[in-house]
C-alpha cells in the first residue's frame, strides 16, 4: 500500500525544517485525530504530530510480542508508581490507543454527564446535547453491534453464567465494520474492520489537507507570554533517539497527547493552570483478571473479544468481561513458572481470561520527572481494593456457574479456588493490597475540564485556563472517571471541542 | 518501532537461556528455542525505557552472581548450576520476603516465557492456530460483505462539514476551502 499522499515519516526528514500552520494538533488518537479531521474539513490549515510511526493495517500480525514493541509506548513496560503499582498500557503510533484498543464504543452514562454538569460545571454537556456529538463519532467510527456468528466460545460462557445468576448481560457495542472476529485487536486489527482513526478520522483528515508528521515527538510548547504559538522537538530515530529539530508555529494549539503525555507536555513547557491541578485528578479504571479453566474446548481466540459485558453491578462500578489473549502475553502475566505453568498454559484452549473494571474513588497524579519524562503516581484506597476483591468474588461466582473447574486469582499467595464454595475464601483473611495484580488501559483525567478556574485545569471546551491559543482534546479532560470504555467520549469531546474551535475560525484564520 | 541499540552480553545471554531451562517447561531443549527466546528477550529490552531496561539488565546481572553466595552453588554463577540447584536459587527470589525481589523475579520470568510461547513450535504445541484462523475468516468477510466494505470505507473521505448548533461559524469556513477529497 502507498504511504497516504500528505503523511510524512522520519524517512522523509533530511534537515531541521520549520513549519507553519493555522492549528496544531499533537497525538492523533482519538482525540486528536478527531479534532484534526474536524478542523480539516472546517477549512482551517492543520498539522498533526505523531510521536509514533506510522503502521498500516497491512503491518498488524499475530506475533503478539512483536507488535507490542511496535504498537505500544515503552514496549508495554510503563508503570503507575504506588500500591499496588499498576500497569497501565498506551499506545504510540499514528491512530494512538486507538489502534491497539478492544473496540468497545460506549456513550458517557447519563449520570455521569448529569455529574459533570452539575459538581464540576460542565457547560452542554448533558445528554441531550451531547447526542449528535455521539451520532457524528459513531457515523465515522461505525459503532454497532457484532455480526452474528462472530462471537468467540468464551463470551459465550460469559453470558450464560450471567444469565444462569439472572444478572444483567449485554452485547458490546463496537467500532467496526463487519469484524470478523480474528481477536487480533490489542495487536493491531489486521483485516482493517476495527475502526480505529488510523483507518476513519486519520484519512479524513489528510484528505482534507491536514497534514501528518510521524515520529515527531514534541519536546514542548513555543509560547510568547501566556499565548501558544507552535511546538518544538526532534524527529525520533530508527534507535530512539532523537534525530532532526523540528519547529512548527501555529495560531492554535492542541494538545491531544494522552491523560499522561499531555499533562507532561504541558509541565515540561512551564504552563501553569490558576487552579495548580495540571496532572492532577488522575484516575485509571483499575483492571483485574482471572483465568478460569474449563472442561471444553473453549479456544477463546475464535471470534471477537469482549463481545459482553455483564453491567449488573454497573451502579456499584463493576463492568466484567471476557477478554482471549494470546498464550505469549498471557503466560507472563500468570503467577507460575516451570512446570505448573507447563500445566495450566496446556488448558490454554480450556481457558476463560475474565476481567473486571472498575470505576475508581480516588485520584493519582502524573508528574514530570527530570529529563521530562512523565511519571504516574497513584494509590489504590483501601475502599477500592475491598471492591476489587468483592467484584472478583462476583466474577468467580458467574464463572463458577457457568462450569469452571479452576479459577487463578489476581492475588498474590491466595490459592486457586476449585469450586463455588471456595469463593468464600476470598474473604477469609485480608488481601494483601502491594499483592493485587491491577492494571489498566483507561488512564483520565489529568487536566479537568470545568466551569471553575480554581478547580479545573480547562473551560467545557478544552480551553486552557489563563492560556491563548492552547486547547486540550483527549482523555485528560474528564472530571471524574466514567465507569464505561472512555473511547467514544473522548471522540465526541473532540468534536465538540472542534466546533467550538471553528466558531472562531474566521478569526483564527484572519490572526 | 523504537528500539535502542541494546545487546545482551555473552554471560548474560548465558544467565537467560540457563533462567529459561527453569521457568519454560520441560521440552524447552527438545522444542531448540533457546536463540529465538533469548532474541525476543533482547528486543524486548530493546523496546523498555532506559531505566527500566538498565535495571532489568542490572537484575539479570545480580541474579547471575548471587548464586555465588548461596553455599550449594559451591561458588559457581547461577548459569553453571545444575538444573536443581538453579531452581532452588530462582525460588529463593521468586518467593522472596521482600516485594521488589518478588517483582523483579517475576518480570524476569515474564520476559522469558512471553518469547518462549511467541514460538512457532510451542503454539502447535497448544494447537493455538491464529493465523489460519484469520485467514479463513478474513477470507469469508470479504466474500460477505466486500462490497459494502468498499462503499463504507469511501464515506469516511466524503465531505460532510460539522455545522455547529450554535450556527455561528455556519460551515463557512469550510467552504471557503476547496475539499481535497472533492
Ligand atoms: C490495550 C487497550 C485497550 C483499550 N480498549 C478500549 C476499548 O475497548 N474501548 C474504549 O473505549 N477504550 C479502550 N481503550 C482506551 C482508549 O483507547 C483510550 O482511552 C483513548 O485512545 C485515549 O485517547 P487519547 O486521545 O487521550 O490518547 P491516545 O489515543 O493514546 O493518543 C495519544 C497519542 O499522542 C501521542 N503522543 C504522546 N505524547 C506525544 C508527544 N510528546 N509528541 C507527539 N505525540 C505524542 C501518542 O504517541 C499517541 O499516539 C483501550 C486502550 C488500550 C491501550
Ligand atoms: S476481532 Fe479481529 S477483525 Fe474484529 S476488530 Fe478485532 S482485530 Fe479486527
Amino acid at each position: 500500500m502507498p504511504r497516504p499522499e500528505n503523511l510524512f515519516t522520519r524517512d522523509d526528514w533530511t534537515a531541521d525544517r520549520a513549519l507553519t500552520c493555522d492549528v496544531l494538533v499533537i497525538g492523533s488518537g482519538a482525540g486528536g485525530a478527531v479534532v484534526a479531521a474536524e478542523l480539516a474539513e472546517g477549512g482551517l490549515e492543520v498539522i498533526v504530530l505523531e510521536e509514533g510511526g506510522y503502521h498500516p493495517t497491512e503491518e498488524f500480525t499475530t506475533h503478539a510480542t512483536a507488535m507490542v514493541r511496535k504498537l505500544y509506548r515503552d514496549g508495554g513496560a510503563t508503570l503507575a508508581i504506588g500500591s499496588p503499582p499498576i500497569a497501565f498500557q498506551e499506545g504510540r503510533a499514528v491512530g494512538g490507543s486507538t489502534v491497539i484498543n478492544g473496540g468497545m464504543s460506549w456513550r458517557t452514562p447519563e449520570r455521569i454527564l448529569d455529574r459533570w454538569w452539575r459538581e464540576d460545571g460542565v457547560d452542554g454537556v448533558r445528554a441531550k446535547e451531547m447526542g449528535r456529538y455521539f451520532e457524528r463519532v459513531e457515523k465515522y467510527i461505525s459503532a454497532k453491534h457484532q455480526d452474528p456468528g462472530t462471537t468467540s466460545r468464551d463470551n459465550e460462557l460469559l453470558r450464560e453464567g450471567a444469565e444462569k445468576m439472572s444478572w444483567k448481560v449485554i452485547p458490546n457495542i463496537r467500532n467496526q465494520l463487519h469484524c470478523a472476529g480474528t481477536n487480533n485487536c490489542a495487536f493491531g486489527c489486521p483485516t482493517g474492520a476495527k475502526r480505529s482513526t488510523l483507518v476513519t478520522y486519520i484519512p479524513r483528515a489528510l484528505a482534507f489537507g491536514a497534514r501528518l508528521y510521524a515520529d515527531c515527538r514534541v519536546e514542548r510548547l513555543l509560547r510568547e507570554g501566556t499565548r501558544s504559538v507552535g511546538a518544538e522537538g526532534r524527529v525520533i530515530q530508527p534507535n530512539g533517539k532523537p534525530g532532526h529539530r523540528f519547529t512548527v508555529r501555529a495560531k492554535l494549539v492542541v494538545s491531544s497527547a494522552g491523560a499522561i503525555h499531555t499533562p507532561a507536555l504541558l509541565g515540561r513547557s512551564g504552563v501553569k493552570s490558576p487552579s495548580g491541578r495540571i496532572g492532577q485528578n488522575l484516575s485509571l479504571h483499575p483492571n483485574v483478571k482471572v483465568l478460569a479453566v474449563f472442561d471444553e474446548n473453549v479456544e477463546g481466540w475464535k471470534g471477537v473479544h469482549q463481545a459482553y459485558q455483564v453491567r449488573e453491578f454497573q451502579e456499584e462500578g463493576y463492568l466484567f468481561a471476557a477478554v482471549n489473549i494470546p498464550p505469549s502475553i498471557l503466560s507472563m502475566a500468570t503467577p507460575f513458572y516451570g512446570r505448573e505453568l507447563d500445566e495450566i498454559m496446556r488448558d490454554y484452549n480450556r481457558t476463560v481470561i475474565a476481567g473486571m473494571l472498575l470505576e475508581d474513588s480516588v485520584t493519582g497524579r502524573v508528574r514530570v520527572l527530570p529529563g521530562g519524562r512523565p511519571q504516574a503516581f497513584y494509590d489504590l484506597s483501601d475502599f477500592d481494593a475491598h471492591r476489587l476483591v468483592r467484584g472478583t468474588s462476583l466474577l468467580c461466582e458467574l464463572l463458577f456457574s457457568a462450569g469452571a473447574r479452576r479459577i487463578v486469582l489476581p492475588f498474590e499467595g491466595m490459592a486457586d479456588l476449585r469450586g463455588p464454595d471456595d469463593v468464600r475464601k476470598l474473604f477469609e483473611r485480608p488481601v494483601h493490597k502491594p499483592g493485587i495484580e491491577v492494571m489498566t488501559v483507561h488512564m483520565m483525567g489529568t487536566c479537568a475540564m470545568g466551569g471553575d478556574p480554581k478547580r479545573h485545569v480547562c473551560d467545557s471546551y478544552g480551553k486552557v485556563y489563563g492560556h491563548e491559543g492552547l486547547y486540550i482534546s483527549d482523555a485528560s479532560l474528564f472530571p471524574s472517571p466514567i465507569g464505561v470504555n472512555p473511547m467514544e467520549t473522548i471522540m465526541a469531546l473532540a468534536t465538540r471541542n472542534a466546533e467550538r474551535i471553528l466558531d472562531q475560525g474566521a478569526a483564527l484564520k484572519a490572526a | 518501532m523504537i528500539l535502542a541499540d541494546f545487546r545482551l552480553s555473552r554471560r548474560a545471554r548465558k544467565t537467560v537461556a540457563a533462567l529459561a531451562r527453569v521457568v519454560c517447561p520441560e521440552d524447552f531443549d527438545a522444542l531448540g528455542v533457546e536463540g529465538a527466546v533469548i532474541e525476543e528477550v533482547e528486543l524486548t529490552l530493546r523496546s523498555f525505557p532506559p531505566l527500566v531496561r538498565f535495571a532489568l539488565a542490572s537484575a539479570i546481572w545480580i541474579f547471575e552472581w548471587s548464586a555465588l553466595f548461596y553455599p550449594a552453588s559451591f561458588m559457581r554463577p547461577f548459569s553453571r548450576l545444575d538444573p536443581a540447584r538453579g531452581e532452588r536459587h530462582f525460588r529463593r527470589w521468586w518467593s522472596s520476603g521482600l516485594l521488589s525481589i518478588r517483582q523483579l523475579a517475576k518480570t524476569l520470568k515474564g520476559m522469558i516465557t512471553m518469547g518462549y510461547y511467541e514460538q512457532a513450535a510451542v503454539k502447535a504445541c497448544l494447537e493455538f492456530h491464529p493465523d489460519r484462523w484469520i485467514a479463513d475468516v478474513a477470507r469469508r468477510r470479504l466474500e460477505a460483505f466486500g462490497e459494502e466494505i468498499r462503499r463504507k470505507e469511501a464515506e469516511v473521505i466524503a465531505p460532510d462539514p460539522l455545522v455547529p448548533a450554535s450556527g455561528l461559524s455556519k460551515g463557512t469556513l469550510a467552504r471557503k476551502k476547496p475539499h481535497a477529497a472533492t
